[in-house]
């Protein structure tokens, strides 16, 4: 049981003078329960990988499996794209998050909104009758992603889940996330790796359409050269760690929290004294 | 998934077309119309037919692109021929004759006569937006508009207003493409049913298309103004267009020569 992409490739216009290559021989797996991490800069493919794996597009070359079958399955793999608060149409926030479950035929269609809601952290009573468009930016990005939890996804996709949110909302859609995870394996697209690497399983790292880096979080700490060759940077809380690190400070497991880092620093400061 | 956009882009690639001033371009075009609409045989179709391939040609714009608008008028074209070439019944000799249909010859040609003239006003006619950009259509027609600021034509705003609505064409299709894609990964199907179903499915797709619309255009005017935009007095331009001596013969001999050709054949 996974989402297994092997040998990705996809070039936008292709066989036109306008042929641009997004993605080269990109594999990765996603099981239930994991969530992994794909980073890299703007342009480097993550979007339309993400489009790949959720059959949105098809590939050039190589093969997109979920759970050993083609993907197309509707409501199998969930997709949130980027602010996706722009694709609100119903009249009411249960209106909106019921559309998926409403076009998959559940027969518990309201059941399934209700759920996601709670899950996302707005309990029905209080945003099930309001307007979609009267919401601040966090909630409307938790009622986009329970829009799609409502499909019971067996993956779920997230394209930039936290960008443009204050602290309070990105918050609650790491929450979300979290919940999402117990019963799906969750990939996370994002610029901002810090507030996911605590809990990522693996990380994916692109540059140019290729892969850079893929491996678990320990081992992109413990060599983060090819992570940042490929001009992505570490979250600073890591980086300087792993700079102590190679000035010869005994730092043995690098950690990811900040109030546990200024304590591994500080030791570390002290041992080098 | 792919929004079509309206045909005619603009191909931006170096030639003597491309060098033209819009306003040259422009009545040219104007010209070939009226021209067409002047000829009544098909040597002068033929003639003129040419005269498209040669500024095809020379502006180097790829004729799968050129001919791309006459898909947009296929159904015209297959009923214009339809309408003239074939018969119920018909007493005189046909072409062809399947059980009452006939397809009767003077009226094939006839046909033919008319579906070419759509053909070659609408390859002729894109041929101005894709050899000229948006930006330098607008301004040609602001430059055209001009003498009637005098009776207080807001040439400048509307020309602003056309400026604006080309550029978002594509940005829109983008938008709505993206909408499409998103409402299709929630389950959503815009390929089944009857027409009103159809129709219906599209719901989803424009609510968020135009709310998302109008906020831009809220957005944009927002930050037109705080950039001090007070409508067209007093501005000046970065790139002042000049009808070049060029620009006034291919103009002046292209129309003479284009007109005489609709009135003499």
């Amino acid at each position: 049981m996974a989402l297994v992409a092997d040998a990705l490739s996809y070039t936008y216009g292709s066989g036109t003078a306008f042929a641009a290559s997004a993605l080269a021989n990109v594999s990765l797996a996603l099981a239930p329960g994991e969530l992994v991490l794909v980073v890299g800069a703007t342009g480097s493919g993550k979007s339309t990988l993400l489009r790949l794996l959720s059959g949105l597009l098809e590939p050039d070359a190589g093969t997109v499996l979920v759970d050993g079958e083609k993907p197309g399955r509707p409501g199998c793999v969930g997709i949130v794209f980027q602010n996706p608060e722009t694709q609100f149409f119903a009249e009411t926030v249960l209106d909106d998050v019921l559309f998926g479950p409403r076009n998959l035929r559940f027969v518990d269609a309201e059941d399934a909104a209700r759920e996601a809601l709670v899950s996302v952290g707005l309990p029905v009573e209080r945003f099930g009758d309001r307007s979609p468009f009267t919401l601040s930016g966090g909630e409307a990005r938790r009622v986009a992603v329970a829009g799609v939890l409502a499909m019971r996804p067996a993956y779920l996709l997230l394209d930039e889940p936290t960008a443009g949110l204050d602290r309070e909302g990105r918050d609650a859609v790491l929450a979300a996330i979290a919940v999402a995870r117990e019963r799906a394996g969750v990939l996370v697209v994002t610029h901002d790796p810090e507030q996911f690497l605590p809990v990522a399983t693996r990380v994916l790292a692109l540059a140019s359409g290729a892969t850079a880096f893929d491996g678990s979080v320990s081992e992109l700490l413990e060599d983060p050269g090819p992570y940042e060759r490929a001009g992505l940077a570490l979250p600073d809380v890591i980086r300087a760690q792993v700079l102590a690190r190679a000035r010869g400070a005994a730092i043995s497991s690098i950690a990811l929290d900040p109030v546990q880092a200024a304590a591994t620093l500080a030791k570390a400061r002290a041992v080098l004294r | 998934m792919r929004v079509p956009v309206a045909f005619g882009q603009y191909v931006p690639v170096e030639s003597p077309v491309h060098a033209l001033d819009p306003r040259t371009k422009m009545g040219l075009v104007a010209a070939f119309t009226f021209s067409l609409f002047l000829m009544h045989g098909l040597i002068g179709l033929a003639l003129a037919g040419v005269l498209v391939a040669a500024v095809v040609r020379i502006s180097r714009v790829p004729w799968r692109i050129a001919l791309r608008g006459t898909k947009a008028v296929m159904l015209i074209l297959i009923i214009t021929l339809a309408a003239h070439a074939l018969r119920w019944n018909p007493a005189t000799v046909s072409l062809v004759r399947i059980g009452p249909l006939a397809v009767d010859g003077p009226g094939l040609l006839t046909g033919v006569f008319f579906a070419a003239r759509i053909v070659l006003l609408v390859v002729g006619t894109s041929l101005l937006t894709l050899t000229t950009s948006p930006v330098a259509l607008t301004d040609g027609l602001e430059r055209l508009m001009h003498p009637l600021e005098r009776v207080h034509f807001p040439a400048s705003e509307v020309a602003m207003m056309l400026t604006i609505a080309l550029r978002f064409i594509p940005t829109t299709a983008q938008e709505a493409e993206k909408i499409l894609v998103a409402q299709t990964a929630r389950g959503a199907r815009f390929d089944e049913g009857g027409p009103i179903r159809r129709a219906k499915a599209f719901g989803p797709v424009l609510v968020p298309l135009f709310v998302n619309l109008f906020r831009r255009a809220d957005d944009l005017a927002t930050a037109m103004e705080s950039r001090c935009y007070r409508g067209g007095i007093g501005r000046t331009r970065l790139h002042e267009s000049v009808m070049r001596t060029a620009d006034w013969a291919v103009l002046c001999l292209g129309s003479a020569a284009l007109v005489a050709l609709g009135l003499v054949l």
